[in-house]
């Protein structure tokens, strides 16, 4: 049962997440961040700006990331998040959830189909 | 620890906010352009689709916040979870620092009561106590320098006095007219000595200054307390006449309850006139006196002031009384300290006992926490290695140790609100007894306490913290984690401890020695069976010697015939009580003066006094019904007075005089044993004894020497009286047993609060040695292991642990009787017959507190022992 307030957890626990994954890949500014998800999600995830930086803040602040400023391809100084050894297992532990949760939820769909 | 960087380099992470969204909305509008926008249409797209930049910012920062209060809540939960986990550990942390904080809140709240508190009185501050201390350490004033202190005007607002007794006699009076005849404590007050204090009287008015003056002397202000229990608290009592030995009062007022000051049940003023107020007049006036300074006087310069002024009046003095005067000094003290007596020294005695019960607490507690941060070094090796900074392994420890504060303190208030009824006892009965738990102290000893567990919880958390991430999980085990510095800390807190219970069991030793002692005291007479009651005559019988003499004896004939009585007899003074006459006087006819200045003892009696109360005849004979009041005037002394007075001299057939070379001669015709007729502390004072008949009373304490129970003689007692005279109260009904169980009773108490403190000193000791000890040996089961393989004993394995808890026994055994050496001597006031250093004493509380060392060491020798080596050299 997901109610009114685990859901709000519950999607902002999924766009850690995500982000998460993304900055797995190697160091990334918000904007690109932003931009890659949109495009891996083939537009699906319209992604808020209005969540994105306090999700990064919170990430960051829980020792799960770890920024950077640092000159970007144009020579500007721009702010680089990257994965912390707490954030790479606490990815593990989210994705292992993941799987364990969408495989619950795509048997129960397929069994009471 | 993010979020206090961001706290302190709030600025800086403001801009750098606002670039980085900047830089977004920037590269955001490149793209726009790149795609074929106009800057304008690229600028605004933009900036809608990122939505409020200002609720995006303000979200940004307020993670730093939300994560405090998040990781807060979490310590503290996962600090709960700890501590359930624990539970032998929790109870006794708890338990430990609850009896700390509430012994010391009652301890506190006790001595605010008794010590700190300001008397309820107006300006009470300015309230002083005037004495002057004559060479026998008298503190009492005579008329003639009271008089000269109410004429000045410099030093006190204001000056009141009163005399123990009414009308200077008699102890009180006879209070009848109204239900059954009562005696109450009737006390002569100056007129303005209620407004001296400040106190007005609920009903009625103060006496007036005319009221002072001989012929308007007859009323009287009675004290809230006698209101109630002798007039139904009736107001239309105001105005009535009342009788006290006979003599008619009008009631003019009530006095508030809670008086503290004068004593007495009822007031009548005193007249201080010519007739023995002036330096020249034949009978003085015997005062005790208050006064009210003036606003800035301090009380070294009130009494330096004072001493001037009385010393000014020695010239009008005869010339005998003016060498004597010239030694006298006058002493103020705040009224505050009169009344609270010497109750201070017992109180910070306590207070140092409760200290170091506390102390001995927060070591404990140090000691607990410090295993636990040795026994969870793992887990916090695990925990750097993961990435916990050590402030956020600190604020977890800090956290458990908040909780623990809290909850002993929570228990601690209990314990306090508890202790405190039981401690109530402790405030003289003079001072308000309204003691509550007040919450200032409660609050300071739980800050205190939370303070020392957070300090001692710090400990631990921060060498934990500063653990070598490597070295802990290489050694694996959970033996990682504290080094060679905190095991010392743990065997210094424990011997630490150890001194300190030394201390506190050796102050309870001699407090128990005294009180033995006590009780081994040969008193003299046979305590039991007896049933004893004090008989006033009326002040109007004081020049009617034979009257008073024919009351008692015809009131003892009554008594005698009552059933259960086996002997009724007369006393003006009994064993263990209060003199009630004495005499430097003495002279033996034809011999040299005794020793002088030695005070005694002068007691009127009954013929079957001495076989009444079981006291043995040494000497001659007792008195019998012959030595009446017109027969040869005889005396009886006891063994003190024959052997420290008359040196020794057999004066039996020798006649003495009582009151220098006027006489009368008395013949000398028995010595009796010594009693303890002096309190049971003192040795034997010497006391001479008289027919009754021959040197009549106006007050004498009756007793009876019953069959049965003697307190079932009080009802035919209060008969037999009142047949005699209806008019005449008994008072004061109480048997033998009672009054000298009174007298240990303080003592007990005094035992048993400092005697508590000292066990649960010893407890918390025993409970630190085992802590530190089965540590110990958990950490060295490896070693022990291989000591077994390599064919150690078990009795060496045995020995081997025994003796580290002995060794560091020994050291606080050691430590803790240089302590006590230092500090029993402030006991040595509430000692009896025992030194503040008697050897017997120290040796007893050493020899249990090792026997309780080795004990406590002995349960995890045993396990030792027990190693089997296979399993403990896998114990890696």
């Amino acid at each position: 049962m997901i109610t009114g307030e685990q859901r709000s957890d519950f999607l902002k626990g999924t766009l850690d997440m995500l982000i998460l994954k993304v900055v797995a890949l190697g160091p990334i500014h918000g904007y690109a961040l932003a931009r890659r998800i949109q495009q891996i999600s083939r537009d699906v995830f319209q992604l808020q700006q209005g969540s994105l930086y306090p999700a990064l803040h919170r990430l960051e602040d829980r020792g799960w990331l770890r920024a950077e400023w640092k000159a970007t391809d144009t020579g500007r100084e721009a702010k680089f998040y990257a994965l912390t050894t707490l954030g790479r297992k606490q990815l593990e532990s989210e994705l292992v959830n993941w799987e364990r949760l969408t495989e619950a939820v795509a048997l129960i769909l397929r069994t009471a189909g | 620890m993010r979020w206090y960087r961001r706290f302190f380099r709030r600025r800086r992470a403001e801009t750098q906010l606002d670039a980085e969204l900047c830089f977004h909305l920037d590269q955001q509008i490149a793209d726009y352009v790149a795609a074929g926008m106009t800057p304008e249409e690229a600028r605004r797209r933009a900036r809608l689709e990122f939505g409020g930049l200002d609720q995006v910012k303000e979200e940004c920062r307020d993670v730093g916040a939300a994560r405090f209060v998040e990781s807060l809540a979490q310590d503290m939960r996962q600090g709960l979870r700890m501590l359930r986990k624990n539970p032998g550990f929790t109870v006794v942390a708890v338990l430990t620092l609850a009896l700390g904080i509430g012994a010391n809140t009652a301890i506190f709240s006790v001595i605010d009561a008794a010590l700190l508190r300001p008397l309820p009185y107006d300006r009470a501050e300015q309230l002083v106590n005037i004495s002057t201390l004559h060479l026998n350490g008298n503190g009492m004033v005579i008329s003639p320098d009271f008089k000269a202190w109410q004429e000045q005007s410099g030093i006190f607002e204001s000056v009141g006095a009163f005399t123990l007794g009414f009308n200077s006699y008699s102890r009180g009076a006879n209070l009848t007219g109204v239900g059954e005849p009562a005696r109450v404590e009737a006390i002569n007050i100056t007129p303005g000595f209620f407004r001296v204090l400040g106190v007005q009287p609920i009903l009625g008015r103060s006496f007036s200054e005319a009221e002072g003056q001989p012929g308007h002397n007859q009323v009287a202000l009675l004290s809230s307390a006698v209101w109630r229990r002798e007039f139904g608290g009736d107001r239309s009592v105001l105005n009535k006449t009342i009788h006290l030995d006979g003599m008619p009062f009008t009631v003019v007022g009530i006095m508030p309850a809670g008086l503290l000051y004068p004593p007495g049940d009822l007031w009548v003023p005193e007249v201080l006139d010519a007739s023995n107020s002036l330096p020249q007049s034949a009978d003085w006036r015997m005062l005790y006196v208050i006064g009210r300074l003036n606003p800035g006087v301090s009380l070294a310069k009130a009494r330096a002031d004072l001493e001037v002024l009385t010393h000014r009046l020695d010239a009008q003095f005869s010339p005998g009384r003016r060498k004597a005067r010239s030694r006298w000094h006058v002493e103020i003290i705040p009224l505050r300290q009169l009344l609270a007596g010497d109750v201070g020294q017992l109180l910070l005695i306590l207070l140092v006992a409760v200290g170091f019960v506390l102390l001995i607490a927060c070591a404990n507690l140090a000691n607990l926490l410090l295993a636990r941060a040795a026994a969870r070094g793992k887990e916090v090796a695990v925990r750097a290695a993961l990435g916990a900074s050590r402030f956020r392994l600190v604020r977890q420890f800090l956290a458990e140790s908040v909780l623990l504060a809290a909850l002993g303190g929570g228990l601690g208030s209990v314990v306090g609100l508890w202790a405190e009824r039981a401690m109530k006892q402790l405030i003289p009965p003079q001072l308000p007894a309204d003691v509550s738990l007040d919450p200032r102290i409660l609050a300071f000893v739980i800050g205190a306490s939370a303070c020392a567990v957070i300090l001692f919880g710090l400990i631990p958390a921060l060498s934990a913290s500063r653990v070598d991430v490597n070295e802990g999980l290489k050694e694996g085990g959970a033996r990682a984690g504290l080094g060679r510095g905190a095991h010392r800390l743990r065997g210094l807190l424990v011997v630490a401890e150890t001194a300190l219970a030394l201390v506190l069991l050796t102050g309870a030793g001699l407090l128990a020695r005294s009180l033995m002692r006590l009780t081994e005291v040969d008193l003299g007479f046979d305590p039991h069976h007896l049933l004893l009651a004090d008989v006033w005559l009326p002040v109007t019988l004081i020049d009617e010697p034979q009257r008073q003499a024919n009351f008692f004896q015809e009131a003892l004939e009554r008594l005698g015939a009552l059933p259960g009585v086996e002997t009724a007899a007369a006393t003006t003074h009994y064993p263990v009580s209060v003199f009630n006459a004495l005499t430097t006087g003495v002279l033996i006819s034809g011999g040299p003066a005794p020793e002088s200045g030695q005070a005694i003892s002068i007691a009127g009696v009954s013929p079957d006094y001495f076989r009444a109360l079981g006291i043995r005849l040494r000497e001659g004979r007792f008195f019998n019904s012959q030595d009446a009041a017109s027969a040869r005037k005889v005396v009886i002394l006891n063994e003190s007075a024959m052997r420290r007075v008359f040196v020794g001299r057999d004066l039996v057939g020798h006649e003495i005089s009582l009151y220098g070379t006027k006489g009368p001669w008395r013949e000398v015709v028995g010595v009796i044993a010594d009693t303890r007729n002096y309190t049971l502390e003192r040795e034997p004072w010497p006391e001479i004894y008289l027919p009754y008949q021959q040197e009549p009373s106006l007050f004498m304490t009756l007793v009876l020497r019953s069959k049965g129970d003697p307190m079932g003689l009080a009802a035919g007692l209060r008969r037999a009286v009142a047949s005699v005279d209806p008019n005449e109260p008994v008072s004061g009904i109480e048997t033998m047993d009672d009054v000298v169980q009174k007298l240990v009773v303080p003592r007990r108490f005094k035992l048993v609060l400092l005697g508590s403190f000292a066990l649960l000193a010893l407890a918390l000791g025993a409970i630190g040695l085992y802590g530190v000890i089965s540590y110990a040996v958990t950490e060295r089961t490896h070693e022990i292991g291989v000591r077994v393989a390599l064919g150690a004993e078990r009795s060496d394995v045995l020995k081997l642990v025994i003796g580290q808890g002995f060794k560091l026994s020994l050291m606080g055994v050691g430590l803790g009787i240089a302590g006590a050496l230092t500090l029993t001597r402030y006991l040595s006031s509430l000692l009896y017959g025992v030194k503040p250093t008697d050897p017997f004493t120290l040796v007893a509380v050493s020899l249990i507190l090792v026997a309780v060392a080795l004990l406590a060491s002995y349960v995890p020798a045993r396990r030792a022992a027990r190693v089997d080596p296979m399993v403990a050299l896998r114990h890696e």
